[in-house]
């Protein structure tokens, strides 16, 4: 058979024109009911396993350096591994304060060794005695110690100086201004009572985050001596807070 | 339908059924034929033009109007090829996405049973084309469906390279192949 024959006698054929309107039907029925369905993932099935994969790979890889953990437990658990830091441990001393700014840990290390035990639970003794409050004993040693989280090490250590600062005029007329406005000088000490003298003591220090930063910075108190006559009462007034934390009654003194 | 209603109806029929409907009754015919004369078989021609329009439906979001089919009649001929595809995967014995029995399964008061024994006797009055159809169903796949769009459903070369996405000359030269084996094969004509 010749190509030109296989092809018209394929012309020729008479093909079947057959449908089933009834399987027409349902079949559109059950097609347009896909509409109602919710939308199925599709694609996104065969791609998710692999998503997951580089997921996990992903924060496996960067977890200690893009989302370091960054707490206060932390930061103490890396600080205590530090050779320094255990040393102050070991000689008594405390972590007093522990604050968390821009991937880094701050704590406030006090040797409570260092303060003298005359000033332990008031410091008034320590003036009446000693007349000074310069010499107070000394001071309390204190230490910053800085914790880089990504590097998961102390990354810094230094002591902070907590110098006896006098106050300026301005400042001591804020501290007389906080002992007349205060309710508890008001009922102990008369009215007649002078001041005597105004001191600073060795502060506080205190953490202060500010921004991404963390400095420290001392809370300033002061010691307020009334007198009248002979008799002499003493009060601590905290300038951050403007309140008289204490007052007592000294005794009678020499004329 | 002109080129430009099935374009809007298939952006329609992304979230329309009732644009989709109309497509599908626009080419289930059609499709229907294409895939019957390709298998000669009720049962196969029902489950794969079901598959066809459930792949269609399925993945009208990424269909692209102009790129791939340049036509009037691109839409039909990306079902043609979905067809041709589901073809080849039904003999792969692919499991079927869409619960067929639901589309076989005849409705209460339904005569779908009945429609597919009459629809089988009908076949069967077609022995000549049965004939054919047999020998060229023994051809390598790349021949049979040259060989029954163009002489079946009557496409033209460009139509036929446009569904199995091959350049004119490559579907030519499988046409001219494939006439040449099944000449081989094709019993002489009784008059």
């Amino acid at each position: 058979m010749r190509e030109e024959d296989l092809i018209q006698r394929l012309n020729k054929i008479e093909r079947p024109e057959i449908e089933l309107p009834a399987q027409r039907q349902k079949l559109r029925r059950v097609l347009l009911r896909q509409y109602d369905r919710p939308p199925s993932f599709g694609l996104a099935w065969p791609v998710l396993p692999v998503a997951l994969a580089l997921a996990v790979f992903l924060v496996w890889v960067f977890q200690p350096s893009v989302f370091p953990r960054t707490d206060v437990a932390l930061a103490k658990e890396i600080a205590l591994q530090d050779a320094r830091v255990r040393s102050l441990i070991d000689r008594g001393a405390i972590i007093k304060e522990t604050e968390l700014a821009d991937n880094k840990g701050y704590l406030l290390v006090q040797l409570a060794e260092s303060r003298p035990a005359a000033a332990e639970g008031s410091v008034f003794f320590s003036i009446r005695e000693q007349g000074s409050p310069s010499s107070l004993g000394p001071t309390p040693a204190v230490f910053l110690v800085e914790v880089d989280f990504r590097g998961k090490k102390v990354s810094d250590l230094k002591e902070v100086p907590n110098p006896l600062s006098s106050f300026s005029p301005a400042e001591e007329e804020v501290i007389k201004a906080i002992s007349q406005q205060s309710d508890v000088v008001k009922k102990e000490v008369p009215f007649e009572a002078e001041i005597k003298e105004i001191q600073p003591i060795h502060s506080q220090l205190k953490l202060v985050k500010k921004g991404s930063r963390v400095e420290v910075k001392p809370e300033k108190e002061a010691v307020i001596i009334y007198k009248q006559d002979n008799k002499e009462w003493q009060g601590k007034i905290n300038l951050g807070s403007s309140r008289v934390e204490k007052i007592e009654f000294l005794g009678e003194g020499d004329q | 339908m002109d080129s430009r209603e099935e374009k809007e109806l298939v952006k329609k029929a992304q979230a329309d059924p009732e644009a989709f409907g109309r497509l599908y009754d626009e080419y289930y015919p059609k499709i229907f034929g294409y895939v019957l004369r390709r298998t000669a078989s009720l049962e196969m021609t029902q489950d794969v033009v079901a598959e066809t329009f459930l792949k269609a439906l399925k993945n009208l979001p990424r269909f692209k109007w102009i790129g791939l089919f340049k036509n009037n009649s691109s839409f039909g001929a990306w079902l043609y090829r979905i067809a041709a595809n589901e073809i080849v995967n039904f003999w792969r014995q692919k499991k079927p996405s869409l619960p067929l029995d639901d589309v076989r399964e005849p409705e209460s008061g339904g005569n779908l049973l009945e429609e597919i024994s009459l629809a089988q006797e009908k076949l069967e009055r077609h022995q000549d084309f049965l004939a054919v159809q047999r020998e060229i169903q023994s051809l390598p796949e790349k021949y049979q469906a040259v060989l029954t769009l163009r002489f079946f459903e009557e496409k033209q070369i460009k139509e036929i390279a446009e569904i199995l996405d091959k350049n004119e000359g490559t579907v030519k030269s499988l046409l001219h192949r494939g006439l040449k084996r099944l000449r081989d094969r094709l019993p002489p004509a009784e008059h």
